[in-house]
């Protein structure tokens, strides 16, 4: 009873997934079947999407071993519109007047505040291994992950497309833009074990429920923060006034370690001297803290329902093979946070550039020949630095729910899920992921999918390669056919060498 | 065949869900941006200052040439060293004849007769006496009275070793004689005698016993004296001797003034002088009968030929002076004197080597231009030569001769008469006399930078009240009339002759002047064309400083200095001591002088023309027409001005390529121009008074700026239109003040077009 109630609470969870997102660890199986993989993705990779299908055999030997087991990589964001791109700026277009409104409002919508991001995400599996075992399974699993991302609003476009036009910033334009960028690694310990083993379930027979666990141990590479906000106006000339254009902006950078410091030390400088340059002090920066920013911890969770249900005849299906298996699943990723915490400051500037001809004592050519130095040295790097006590990133935590379902060679699966922030390419908007596998000459993975929501417009997926019992070689991409609402998305992914005993 | 069907209908699905997938095409689109910003913000300008005026007076173009009074009004003060050429050529020559010297012996003076040891010879007592030979008679001997029988003759002249003869022409000889007879002698009679002819007698009186006596013998003109030898006789009274009996000693003879015409004899340092003149030179320079006057040598020398002494004597000392020669400090001490002495002492029947002297620094004093000489010589003493070479024959008339030359004579320095001379101030490439104004070696050139900077950019200003000064300062003692020709040249070719002809006359050079060979292009310059003024004379080794002022009533500087002339062609001759006074001369003859242009700014400009020509490659100007991705479709500079500055400027802009064509004009020639109005001016003082507002627009067109790109070089062009009265309509000559500002704001609005890939 108590089972019937797990399978019923986790059902109840699905509508509830349908309005969120995901940022779900991409395998060439999970990418070229829609993104999903909750209720299929078996092996080390299991970590990292549902640590409980570390128990699921999918026709697979029982230990799979991966060097450079796994890379997959995916950009997307609003910011990729590749149809209002393709509309636009690919036509021989002359981006004035009201075509370049409409441009503006293709990529960015109406309100001036609006924000288009594009991201970008790459995880790397250097090794994994999985041993699968008939009641619990144990893998062990590294992961190296970048995320990055950049933004800018609409203001932002427009400047790069007007100018400094007083007929578009005769009263304050908003200009903002923004950055980041995240990356640690992982080291994931994986457990899994059947549960609960239920013999006929209503429609299901053989019923094996079987739940996992991966916490992780992480460590962070380099993080950085970037937003700046400002106010443009450009004044229009009236008699003898001759207008100005008036730059209100502040901004701020997180960054941590020698990266940190080296700001810091540039800004103790600039102090005594305007001229210093931040180019020597960046030309300093090597990477040499690398690993030593961060640490932190996380743990993925997960559980599957694996059923026989070859005794049901569902039309079409039944077609590819009478023997048929559901899985549903179920599973919480990325929950955790890394805290950068050496050496964190804070830079932060601001303050009011007025460009109205008023050049005082100089000579007309001598202001205007060091009007850009002035304003580096003097406004955009003038910033003061604080020390912090850091940044605590969440992970791209999600929750997921699939389904799979098996029937001889083919493989229909379907997933729900959302992410509780928008680190990397997580979102808030919840996806659909929807995929089918079908194995030509039964170690032929032709794999497609699409994705619906999450931080893109509809993606579409491809995938093939070879899936041996004993070893795999597969690859897997992505893309959107119509960016115009969400933008764009480009993944790909590489399963590496897996080899399986 | 179920599974291929199977398989097919899998990759069909897929093949079409991929197929409407979206894929980024080429970026092909032109941006468009417009850019509008103020430039300058109502920034005011000096009209003349430092950094950030109008016209930078601190640059090396107009350093120095702007000077601004009390009521800051702004004058053009130029002044530049400008070169007369050279006055060298009013320096005399000066030479000096050349002087033989000949200076006889003449007579020649006898004294010491012997080297002598106090006696040339005796009569004894008892030879005077008449007694036998050896009578021997003691002192106390009674003796009565009586006289010499006989004269006793008494041969001196073996013992005169000085003295062999001589033809005398005066004076006479003394012997000395010593009574050592034991005898008081009333009387004693000496005849000398040369040979057997009686020369003279003469007699003692009251001789006593032991006295010392004296008889001395004069000579006339012609009498020969040799073999000399004296009759003696003796009388005296009754007495008792007084010593034993002895004799009348001759103890020495000796010249008394006795001078021969000719003599051989052991001789006395034998002294004789002469004196004589050289002739200096009189043709173009005279000293006049004034003794303080004289021409300081800065070169030259003298020449001393070799003294042929032709006296069997040789010469200890021959001085040649020259009272007139006289070294720094010019005393009469300082007088130049050649000796011949010591081993250079010129030998008997010999001669000296041969002197030359430098007279550098020398002054000559001549008297109606007559050099004095001295010759001064002392001859040897050869009474105190060895025995073997004591007598010596000479005579009256022989000699010692030399002669004088001088040679390479250079005045550095003269006070007399200089000659009136007519001299060419410039270099004269042919030496012909002739110096042409346009021949680059002869005319000197005085280059106005200041001045040739404004005038490459402007052109029919309207001056009131110019002035042109000469500011000299010369050191020649005489006065100096100069004929001048001043040609200012602008640069854009202009040509004007400074003249003071038509005016009060003050400089006017008239016809028959002596101005010919002053040529322009190979003729003649017209009188008209020539400027004549003169230099006074400066005080005796001093310097004389004057100012000589070109202005409007003696001169036409008005056109001279509208047209900015930034070079000054110098060619002139001058007329030196034309009266013959007397001054002073050095070499060199200074004559500084400095060229000053004084100019008020107070000028009417009513199409006087400003123009500026600068580089300006605008290659990069983006461009359609050389396949720029990028081009400026609409530029437009709006300017808003305040002016008060009483000058208002019409303003061009001409664009040209490399070939000199010009690419565009702005504003083109059927716009409006681009005014700047000026501001009101003052009818009292002729100051700006109301600055005049506005606003100019440069705008051009996309087709202009599509040529820009060909451009090299941009002229500005500026109309200068001077300001007026309020509410007047006649042009008055407007006063520029340094201070006077003009307020700009400046806003430029550019569209740019950038293409993105387009094909």
């Amino acid at each position: 009873m108590n089972k019937i109630k797990i399978l019923l609470t986790l059902c109840a969870l699905l509508p509830a997934g349908l309005s969120f997102g995901q940022s779900r660890h991409y395998s060439s199986a999970t990418l070229g079947m829609g993104g999903g993989g909750t209720a299929y993705q078996d092996g080390y990779h299991a970590n990292f999407i549902n640590p409980a299908n570390l128990m699921v055999k999918n026709n697979h030997s029982g230990i799979s071993v991966g060097l450079m087991g796994g890379v997959g990589a995916n950009v997307g964001g609003s910011l990729m519109n590749i149809r209002a791109y393709n509309d636009y700026l690919t036509t021989g277009k002359t981006i004035s007047g009201q075509t370049r409104a409409d441009m503006l409002s293709a990529f960015f919508g109406a309100g001036i505040h609006n924000t288009r991001s594009a991201v970008a995400a790459v995880s790397v599996v250097p090794f994994g291994i999985s041993v699968r075992g008939a009641s619990q399974s144990f893998s062990l699993a590294t992961r190296a992950v970048f995320n990055t991302g950049a933004g800018i609003n609409k203001g932002a476009a427009e400047l790069a497309f007007y100018g400094l036009d007083s007929d578009r910033f005769g009263s304050p334009v908003p200009v903002n833009m923004g950055g980041n960028l995240l990356s640690y690694g992982e080291i994931s310990l994986g457990y899994a074990r059947k549960i609960i083993h239920i013999d006929n379930l209503i429609f299901a027979k053989n019923i094996n429920i079987y739940a996992g666990a991966a916490p992780k141990y992480l460590i962070g590479i380099e993080a950085v923060d970037f937003k700046f906000n400002s106010n443009l106006t450009v004044s229009a000339p009236s008699g003898n006034d001759l207008g100005r254009v008036v730059h209100d902006l502040n901004y701020t950078v997180n960054s941590y370690g020698t990266l940190s410091r080296l700001m810091q030390d540039f800004s103790a400088m600039h102090k005594l001297n305007s001229d210093t340059d931040i180019g020597d002090y960046l030309d300093d920066y090597t990477l040499s803290d690398f690993g030593t920013l961060a640490r932190g911890f996380g743990l993925d969770l997960g559980i599957t329902a694996e059923m026989d249900i070859s005794h049901l005849y569902i039309p079409v299906i039944n077609f590819f093979g009478k023997n048929k298996t559901l899985r549903l699943s179920m599973s919480l990723t990325d929950m955790g946070y890394i805290n950068f915490n050496k050496n964190a400051s804070e830079m932060r500037a601001g303050g009011t550039v007025v460009i109205d001809g008023d050049i005082g004592d100089s000579s007309f050519e001598n202001y205007y020949d060091t009007l850009a130095d002035s304003l580096l040295n003097n406004v955009y790097t003038n910033f003061d630095t604080q020390k912090t006590e850091g940044t605590k990133y969440s992970l791209p935590g999600m929750y997921n729910f699939g389904g799979s379902l098996t029937a001889g060679r083919l493989m229909l699966a379907v997933d729900y899920g959302f992410g509780f922030n928008r680190t990397g390419t997580n979102s808030l908007r919840s996806t659909l992921n929807l995929g089918a596998q079908y194995r030509l000459f039964g170690f032929v993975p032709l794999r497609f999918g699409t994705r619906i929501g999450g931080y893109s417009s509809a993606a579409y997926t491809a995938g093939i390669g070879l899936d041996f019992n004993f070893l795999e070689l597969t690859v897997a991409a992505s893309v959107v056919n119509n960016s115009g609402r969400h933008g764009s998305s480009l993944a790909a992914a590489f399963s590496g060498v897996v080899i399986r005993f | 065949m179920l599974r291929i069907k199977k398989t097919a209908g899998i990759c069909i699905a897929g093949v079409l869900m991929l197929s409407g997938c979206e894929i980024p095409g080429k970026p092909d689109f032109t941006a468009s941006h417009k850019i509008e910003a103020p430039l300058l913000l109502n920034k005011e300008y000096q009209f003349l200052g430092s950094r950030n005026a109008l016209i930078d007076s601190t640059k090396s173009d107009f350093e120095s040439i702007f000077v601004v009074d009390q009521d800051n009004h702004i004058k053009l003060a130029v002044n530049e060293d400008f070169d007369f050429g050279n006055f060298d050529h009013a320096l005399p020559l000066v030479q000096a004849d050349p002087a033989a010297i000949v200076n006889e012996i003449g007579e020649i003076n006898i004294g010491s007769f012997s080297s002598g040891v106090n006696n040339l010879g005796a009569a004894a007592y008892t030879d005077l006496s008449g007694m036998p030979a050896g009578t021997f008679l003691p002192a106390g001997t009674p003796v009565s009275g009586g006289q010499s029988p006989a004269p006793v003759n008494v041969d001196i002249g073996a013992n005169t070793d000085f003295f062999v003869s001589a033809v005398l022409k005066g004076g006479g000889v003394s012997l000395s004689i010593l009574n050592d007879s034991g005898l008081s002698l009333d009387r004693a009679e000496f005849t000398l005698k040369s040979g057997t002819q009686p020369m003279g007698t003469e007699n003692l009186f009251n001789l006593a016993h032991g006295d010392d006596a004296e008889a001395v013998f004069q000579f006339s003109e012609g009498e020969v004296l040799e073999d000399l030898n004296v009759d003696v006789s003796i009388f005296w009274s009754a007495q008792t001797l007084h010593a034993d009996a002895g004799a009348l000693v001759i103890k020495s003879a000796q010249g008394e003034q006795l001078r021969a015409r000719e003599v051989t004899a052991a001789l006395e340092a034998q002294t004789f002088t002469t004196s004589g003149t050289s002739a200096v030179s009189d043709a173009e320079f005279e000293f006049g009968p004034e003794a303080e006057h004289f021409v300081q040598l800065k070169a030259g020398y003298m020449v001393i030929d070799p003294i042929l002494n032709s006296i069997d004597l040789d010469m200890d000392t021959v001085k040649i002076s020259f009272p007139g020669l006289r070294a720094a400090p010019y005393t009469a001490a300082d007088s130049l004197v050649i000796e011949y002495a010591g081993n250079e002492k010129v030998v008997g029947n010999g001669y000296s080597q041969y002197k030359e002297t430098d007279l550098s620094g020398y002054r000559i004093y001549a008297r109606n231009n007559a050099l004095t000489y001295n010759v001064y010589a002392v001859s040897e003493n050869t009474q105190q030569a060895g025995s073997y070479n004591q007598i010596r024959s000479v005579k009256e008339d022989q000699f010692i001769q030399t002669s004088v030359q001088f040679g390479g004579l250079e005045i550095k320095e003269a006070a007399g008469y200089l000659k009136p001379k007519n001299i060419v101030l410039n270099d004269d490439e042919y030496e012909d006399g002739v110096v042409d104004v346009f021949n680059d070696y002869e005319a000197d050139i005085t280059e106005l930078s200041g001045i040739k900077t404004l005038s490459e950019q402007l052109e029919g200003l309207d001056f009131a009240d110019p002035e042109l000064s000469f500011h000299y300062n010369s050191n020649l003692g005489y006065t100096a009339t100069i004929y001048g020709v001043f040609l200012g040249i602008s640069s854009g070719g202009r040509e004007v002759y400074l003249s003071g002809s038509g005016k009060d006359g003050t400089y006017e050079t008239l016809p028959g002047d002596p101005v010919a060979g002053l040529h322009a292009r190979g003729a003649q310059i017209g009188h008209e064309n020539i400027i004549k003024f003169e230099i006074p004379k400066a005080a005796a080794g001093g310097s004389e400083s004057g100012i000589l002022t070109f202005d409007e009533s003696n001169s036409n500087v008005n056109e001279f200095l509208n047209n900015l002339p930034g070079k000054i062609r110098f060619v002139g001759k001058a007329v030196v001591n034309e009266n013959g006074n007397s001054g002073m001369i050095s070499d060199p003859i200074n004559f500084d002088s400095e060229i000053s242009l004084n100019v008020p700014l107070t000028l009417t400009a009513e199409h006087a023309v400003f123009k500026d020509t600068t580089d300006q490659d605008l290659g990069d100007f983006p461009s359609k027409e050389k396949g720029d991705a990028n081009r400026i479709t609409e530029g437009e500079i709006q300017i808003v001005y305040t002016n008060g500055i009483p000058l208002g400027f019409d303003i061009q802009l001409s664009f040209i390529d490399e070939n000199n064509s010009t690419v565009t004009t702005i504003p083109a020639a059927a716009d409006e121009p681009v005014n700047l109005r000026a501001s009101d001016v003052s009818s009292v003082n002729s100051f700006a008074e109301t600055p005049a507002a506005g606003e100019m627009i440069i705008a051009l067109n996309n087709e202009q700026l599509e040529q820009l790109y060909k451009t090299r070089r941009i002229v500005l062009q500026a109309i200068l239109k001077s300001g007026k009265p309020a509410g007047s309509q006649s042009l008055v000559p407007v006063k520029l003040r340094a201070d006077d500002q003009v307020k700009l704001g400046v806003r430029a609005k550019i569209t740019i077009e950038t293409d993105i890939n387009n094909k």
